[in-house]
């Protein structure tokens, strides 16, 4: 079996006296998607930033195996190689429009910006990956030259999206991604994720509070509680035969079936 | 008398299983000590009254249930592999590689044809698309699953016809072992035959099934053995 892409060791990080994570480990490998789940406040967006090197931990490493097989230790490497680690080999989706959009630039341009910060020339062919992504993600072409100002919330997660995409990650961070959208449009983008996980071995971390979306999307699940790992395993596992208390209940309080 | 192990394709002993539900402060015993080894191209029927524990126990066998105690060993590419002691990593592997389940429902991403779900374990395997989907065309179309429906997803189907789907999907992978809870339950008389001549086909091409079946005589047309769970003793 192969190398992990991406390795947590140990991870903790406090602000003030609040601990928000306390000592998560575990391995991502290609081709998987690992979802995290837990109530607000459990530290899921905390470990999320972590991981992707944006905020750095108390105690605890990230290891990174990049393009080329060679391990990068997220928070030793030099600023200017992790911002652009976060503009190619990496993407993040935010829960906040607002922390991934430049809100007041086109649609197309937010695309572009990140393909021409990953290396690409030319302006012709930034917009035609543009509108080839727009489509990917089922927003209408027409509003390529619109802001995300003029966007719907979900149409901004969508945007999102396709900018993170356009640069062929391999590794993709999504913070509550399908929150906003409504179910036919959250169905397509879940066929789309999975597809490039199977097809090009994109490796996603997925924080979740949709537990049908970790099923459906998952291999792996951790469940998070105040900043605790407190139970993992492969996600049917997990959801159809919870062990911990809280687990327990979490699965048992959705209405419907997950 | 020592088992030709060779050819052994699943051997599990003394399987027991507790259920603790914390919010009613309850532990309910579902297996207390099943024991069975099965061979390549045997059948295996799980049979007892309703709520006795034959999902559970087929459920413990595919990973999806811890087991509280006991062992499972999974004939794995050759070698006998004990999914209890596995990694998740490992188990996952056995599951694209080894064993295929065909559950009483099937749950699926919504909007994703019929025919891609069909296909998409085929490629996990590591087939290239163009031999999954003409594989799984071939199992949706042997199901009586007609072409015009393959571009539709399953949510728009009959019961009986996402059933049909998922028997496809399970079989069209061609796994070594098949476990089936209750494959046919929501199928008229001719599909029932139609997947019972199926399973019956995978059993002669050698995959050993571990199966519950609710109808008596498809039981016995494909059963070799049945395994009759009792009530466990508290």
């Amino acid at each position: 079996m192969c190398d992990p892409i991406l390795k947590a060791a140990h991870l903790s990080k406090s602000y003030g006296k609040v601990r928000a994570l306390e000592d998560v480990s575990f391995e991502l490998f290609s081709s998987e998607v690992l979802s995290i789940v837990g109530e607000s406040g459990s530290g899921k967006s905390t470990l999320l930033k972590l991981l992707s090197g944006i905020i750095e931990p108390d105690c605890g490493r990230v290891t990174y195996r990049d393009k080329t097989g060679t391990l990068l230790s997220i928070f030793d490497i030099p600023d200017s190689l992790k911002r652009k680690l976060l503009r190619t080999e990496l993407g993040f989706v935010w829960q906040d429009p607002k922390e991934g959009l430049r809100l007041k630039i086109s649609a197309g341009g937010n695309i572009a910006e990140r393909l021409l910060a990953g290396g690409l020339r030319s302006f012709g062919e930034a917009r035609a990956k543009s509108i080839w992504w727009l489509n990917r993600v089922e927003l209408p072409v027409s509003r390529l030259d619109n802001t995300p100002e003029e966007y719907s919330g979900g149409m901004r997660a969508r945007l999102q999206l396709a900018k993170n995409l356009a640069t062929n990650p391999r590794v993709l961070f999504l913070d509550e991604p399908t929150a906003g959208l409504d179910v036919s449009v959250q169905a397509r983008i879940l066929d789309l994720i999975r597809g490039l996980s199977s097809e090009f071995g994109l490796a996603v971390v997925l924080v979740t509070h949709d537990l049908m979306v970790a099923r459906l999307l998952s291999q792996r699940i951790l469940v998070m509680k105040d900043g605790l790992v407190i139970e993992a395993g492969l996600t049917d596992q997990v959801l159809d035969d919870p062990i911990e208390p809280y687990t327990q209940l979490l699965v048992s309080s959705i209405l419907g079936e997950a | 008398m020592e088992a030709n192990t060779e050819n052994t394709a699943i051997a599990f002993k003394d399987i027991c299983k507790t259920f603790t539900l914390h919010n009613l402060k309850a532990q309910i015993k579902a297996l207390s000590g099943e024991s069975y080894t099965l061979s390549f191209g045997q059948c295996l029927a799980i049979n007892g009254p309703s709520g006795i524990g034959k999902s559970t126990l087929l459920r413990c066998l595919y990973g999806n249930y811890l087991v509280s105690s006991g062992e499972i060993k999974i004939n794995h590419r050759g070698k006998m592999v004990d999914l209890v002691r596995a990694s998740q990593r490992e188990i996952l592997e056995i599951r694209t590689h080894t064993i295929s389940y065909v559950s009483q429902f099937l749950r699926v991403i919504p909007r994703v044809s019929a025919l891609d779900i069909v296909a998409a374990p085929i490629i996990e395997k590591g087939l290239d698309k163009e031999t999954a989907l003409e594989r799984a065309r071939e199992y949706l179309l042997k199901l009586n699953i007609q072409e015009r429906l393959h571009k539709l997803p399953p949510m728009t189907f009959s019961g009986g016809e996402r059933q049909r789907v998922n028997i496809a999907r399970g079989l069209a992978r061609l796994s070594p072992i098949l476990l089936l809870d209750e494959p046919c339950a929501s199928l008229d008389f001719p599909n029932r035959q139609v997947a019972m001549e199926l399973f019956l086909n995978a059993k002669a091409q050698g995959v050993a099934i571990v199966g519950i079946f609710h109808d008596a005589e498809a039981r016995e047309s494909v059963a070799d053995v049945t395994c009759n769970l009792q009530a466990p003793k508290a």
